[in-house]
């Protein structure tokens, strides 16, 4: 009797609570898998969203609507709402979208705000920039694809695990938006002819918005200086070999190790990248007379490698950004003087010295000579 | 034979309910609270303030055992008189009772905030009010057994919470010490509310079987809860970033939502759940420890009476106080306040009080 009383009442709690208010029905909701925002030509927000449509008699297979005359996602989702076949709800979230237009007008972060306010909402949330309009983007026609909210989030961890563009999630957005010693990027990406492309990638001033695009070569550099590389990792360089002929070379780089020299010397920082790695021969496109000695070989990946990673480093400079992420060696070693910089690190960091000192031992040459 | 010994714990026993007690809301906003007054060098904080409740717990255990078989109730009586005893004796209860409206309305708070929102506060107080009642009403006996229960069925947690870390900067950590011993220092009050929980060894040392080892009991006891909150500490410092973190109220939360399973996401809700079971081992000692004095002052026997009691009040409270987030933290404040008194102060004191009373009062005698 007893344990049919204690029974029963755990079925009650059970009932009363899980039950309760808090119950979804997966039919009367409405799963919102991208979210895309865009400026008109008066300079006002367009907040796209794609919902996966999962009505046998629907023809269509995604959702696409677009809210106008809003200033926040809260205000967009009322408008969603009254035109969804469910309720809106934001957990399922895969891509954030920006058109450039948009960062260079806007600030993202006050936008972004529900999605970490409100812990119904997902923070996995992969952020993209668009070269282009939003729209285009996420009405491509792409019948051999899974639907394009999906898709998206697939081609940009497959693109960046080959190392042609960053990955940055909503949270990583947010910690480097507070991490004073780096600025935040993303992923950049272009409607082509009839296909998504991954241009590369958007860097973006400490605040947010946008500062300027690297391509893809740029960006596996990034990725190296960065330490966020799947080894091995692909690189490919243009040679000038003198004498008016010019050749490719491709090769790998494996068990890459780093070590970063922070100094403070005369009113300016120096960071030194010290980057040791394995390399294997993958292509040559010339022909030598002489079989080129592996140590020469080697030297000339080091110096390339140098001078692509010094000139993307420049290039950063001049836009007072730091997505490598210097700041927190200059934070961590340097803190007296980091002190007196953080609250214009990018300025700090454009005055500053960086040099990369590559160390590239030949592992091999592939299978033929 | 003392009146204690019919539920007589282990030394394991001992340990993990007072490091169960002791681990409770201090996990998920210990690092934030820290990272406000000290930076990411809060973790140093903790290691003082394990030092502190270290030390209390010896000097607790020194005032003990003296007395073998009495707890703080029979011992303030027996040193402060009839009324100044009870009077110390209420305090501990009103005390242990205010820590358990605390603990359940933080908790009834947090699951309302992170997983039902809609769920109103009186039925999600009955779930944990019906386990809350068999196992106080078990006595320390059983009590012993769920904190053992718990500390084996939250191993896994830990474990989860070191995934993030392959995202984070060790870098965050560096350099340690920046800005000096000073907001250390300042940081390490915030920590005494975390540790508090070895105080309950003035109840649980009577009960404890084998007494010799009480004093390393309270050190393992004391150093599980400082591992746990150095851990998860560490932790949300390499995630996070030193201004981000400050944005949170319960950074460990935060730490746990991005982790995903490809079948799987919002971990925050499976570890929330678990969370349940350490926070219960939190709020249960406590509670006996209150029904255990009202038992003393009133000289009701038996647990279900008062037990009972303190439901109904707290079902009233529950009804009555709104339960926002103002309402929570002023209560984890006071809370914290109060323990600084009775829990790390009123030993010392009464350490102090107990040796010069047997002193001079009790030495001409012999």
């Amino acid at each position: 009797m007893k344990k049919v009383m204690v029974l029963i009442s755990i079925f009650i709690l059970g009932m009363s609570t899980a039950c309760a208010e808090d119950k979804i029905y997966l039919e009367e909701t409405s799963l919102t898998l991208a979210i895309g925002l865009d400026l008109d030509d008066n300079n006002n927000l367009i907040v796209y969203q794609t919902n996966p449509v999962f009505s046998e008699e629907a023809t269509k297979k995604v959702d696409i609507k677009s809210a106008y005359n809003v200033q926040t996602l809260r205000q967009a989702r009322e408008i969603f709402n009254a035109m969804s076949n469910g309720n809106v709800v934001g957990g399922k979230v895969q891509v954030f979208l920006f058109s450039k237009r948009f960062l260079q007008e806007e600030n993202p972060v006050k936008y972004l705000d529900t999605f970490l306010r409100d812990p119904k909402n997902a923070v996995n949330v992969v952020m993209a920039v668009v070269d282009g309009s939003v729209s285009e983007v996420l009405n491509a026609k792409l019948e051999d694809k899974p639907r394009i909210a999906v898709y998206l989030n697939n081609l940009i961890e497959r693109t960046h695990r080959t190392e042609s563009t960053v990955r940055t999630e909503l949270d990583d957005f947010y910690r480097k938006i507070y991490d004073k010693g780096v600025t935040p990027y993303m992923s950049e990406i272009k409607m082509g002819e009839t296909e998504i492309l991954v241009t590369g990638c958007a860097l973006l001033n400490d605040n947010g918005t946008y500062a300027i695009s690297l391509n893809k070569q740029e960006t596996s550099f990034l990725l190296l200086l960065q330490q966020d590389v799947d080894e091995p990792v692909p690189i490919t360089f243009n040679i000038n070999k003198g004498n008016g002929n010019n050749g490719t070379i491709s090769a790998t780089l494996d068990n890459i190790s780093y070590k970063i020299v922070t100094d403070y010397i005369e009113d300016k920082f120096y960071f030194d990248f010290q980057i040791e790695a394995d390399a294997v021969l993958s292509e040559r496109n010339y022909f030598t007379n002489t079989e080129e000695k592996l140590n020469q070989l080697a030297e000339v990946i080091e110096l390339r490698l140098k001078h692509e990673c010094e000139d993307l480093v420049k290039e950063i400079q001049e836009y007072e950004i730091d997505p490598t992420g210097l700041g927190l060696y200059a934070r961590a070693y340097k803190y007296d003087k980091w002190k007196n910089a953080k609250n214009n690190w990018g300025e700090t960091f454009a005055n500053a010295e960086v040099t990369v000192t590559p160390k590239i031992e030949i592992k091999s040459f592939g299978v033929i000579k | 034979m003392s009146k204690y010994s019919s539920e007589n714990i282990t030394l394991m026993q001992y340990i993990f309910i007072i490091s169960g007690t002791q681990v409770g809301i201090g996990v998920l906003t210990l690092p934030g609270t820290l990272a406000e007054k000290a930076g990411t060098d809060g973790w140093l904080s903790i290691i003082i303030g394990w030092l502190f409740s270290v030390l209390v717990s010896i000097v607790i255990i020194q005032i003990m055992k003296k007395h073998p078989q009495c707890t703080i109730f029979d011992i303030s009586r027996k040193y402060l008189g009839k009324w100044l005893g009870r009077a110390v004796s209420l305090s501990w209860v009103l005390y242990s009772f205010f820590a358990v409206v605390t603990l359940i309305l933080t908790a009834i708070f947090i699951i309302q905030v992170w997983i039902l929102p809609e769920t109103n506060s009186s039925s999600l107080l009955l779930i944990f009010i019906v386990p809350i009642y068999i196992i106080t009403k078990g006595g320390l006996k059983v009590i012993g057994r769920f904190s053992e229960f718990v500390f084996f069925a939250t191993m896994w947690m830990p474990i989860l919470l070191t995934i993030p870390v392959q995202n984070g900067h060790l870098l965050n950590l560096l350099p340690v010490i920046k800005e000096g011993w000073w907001p250390i220092l300042s940081a390490v009050q915030a920590t005494f509310l975390s540790f508090l929980g070895f105080e309950l060894a003035f109840v649980l040392y009577p009960f404890l079987e084998n007494k010799k080892s009480a004093i390393k009991g309270i050190f393992i006891a004391n150093s599980i809860t400082l591992l746990v909150y150095i851990h998860i500490t560490i932790i949300s410092y390499v995630y996070f970033s030193p201004d981000e973190i400050k944005q949170y109220i319960w950074a460990t939360l935060n730490l746990i939502k991005p982790i995903q399973l490809p079948f799987l996401e919002r971990f925050e809700i499976i570890f929330l759940s678990f969370y349940l079971f350490v926070i219960s081992d939190t709020i249960i000692p406590y509670l006996f420890t209150a029904v255990l004095g009202v038992n003393h002052i009133t000289g009701i026997k038996g647990y279900r009476i008062p037990l009972i009691l303190f439901i109904v009040m707290l079902m009233l409270i529950t009804n009555i106080l709104p339960i926002t987030y103002e309402q929570v933290m002023q209560l984890g404040e006071w809370w914290g306040y109060i323990g600084l008194i009775l829990a790390f102060l009123f030993p010392i004191i009464f350490w102090i009080y107990t040796g010069l009373y047997d002193r001079l009062l009790r030495r001409p005698k012999s």
